[in-house]
């Protein structure tokens, strides 16, 4: 959209290439984290696009399928993008699952990478 | 000089400090709640943008509720290459005697002065 402010479109169009690498193929993550990247899964931390690229192809499922349910996208002072995801997902033959995610997207060298990255399942303890 | 791993533990240690603090504070009395923004700051409020420490704040302070409780499911903590404060909530929430509901939120923290203060936020129910 024409008046979309274009942190919404750069957040936007990175989740969606995001998810898309990620259901198909992820061993290609790799492309879109730096060194200085930072990744927690499930309160899990990894540091730098080698390890992080390690623990996403090390995840014990052969097919997923991501669908975002709703996204955010701020701009902050220091010119990156704070993005916000929440959605559900589907792995193998398992239920479906809710899913949050956060990312801070720079950009370096005329690309946007990801240099923080946090991964929740949607799992409450109720009562 | 601190390594990158003592640099992410501290984050995760003020991060953690903050959340709770800020949880509580909206708890109990959410018009203070001011005191932690800047005329910079942005809050997506589910969807709903609000700018600004004023902003911000009379439109926590005016939700319709009297009484509210979070609870905290999970909480993750990471440090961004400019030295800000990432932080990514997962918890319930119930406003007066409605059911509880889940609810998905990330802070972004920058420290001005001696003080940490929250220049974006975004919050969304999960349920």
């Amino acid at each position: 959209m024409v008046d979309q402010p274009v942190w919404e479109q750069i957040g936007s169009s990175f989740v969606t290439h995001y998810y898309q690498m990620f259901d198909s193929d992820r061993s290609r993550l790799g492309a879109i984290y730096t060194d200085a990247s930072c990744l927690t899964w499930e309160g899990q931390q990894f540091q730098g696009k080698l390890d992080i690229v390690k623990k996403l192809t090390s995840l014990p499922f052969t097919k997923i399928a991501h669908s975002i349910t709703a996204q955010d996208h701020q701009p902050t002072p220091d010119c990156c993008i704070l993005s916000m995801v929440v959605g559900q997902l589907k792995a193998d033959n398992d239920p479906v699952m809710g899913f949050h995610q956060t990312f801070i997207l720079k950009n370096v060298n005329d690309s946007w990478v990801c240099t923080n990255d946090m991964f929740r399942l949607a799992l409450h303890n109720f009562g | 000089m601190f390594s990158q791993k003592q640099h992410q533990e501290e984050a995760q240690q003020v991060g953690s400090q903050f959340v709770r603090y800020y949880y509580n504070l909206f708890d109990t009395d959410r018009q203070q709640l001011q005191n932690l923004y800047t005329p910079e700051s942005l809050l997506y409020w589910h969807g709903e943008v609000c700018r600004g420490s004023t902003q911000i704040s009379s439109g926590i302070t005016n939700l319709p509720f009297n009484k509210i409780v979070h609870v905290i499911t999970t909480d993750d903590h990471q440090l961004t290459p400019q030295n800000y404060i990432l932080s990514m909530v997962i918890g319930q929430l119930q406003m007066d005697s409605n059911r509880p509901v889940n609810f998905h939120e990330t802070f972004l923290l920058k420290k001005e002065s001696q003080s940490w203060m929250l220049i974006n936020q975004a919050f969304r129910f999960t349920s």
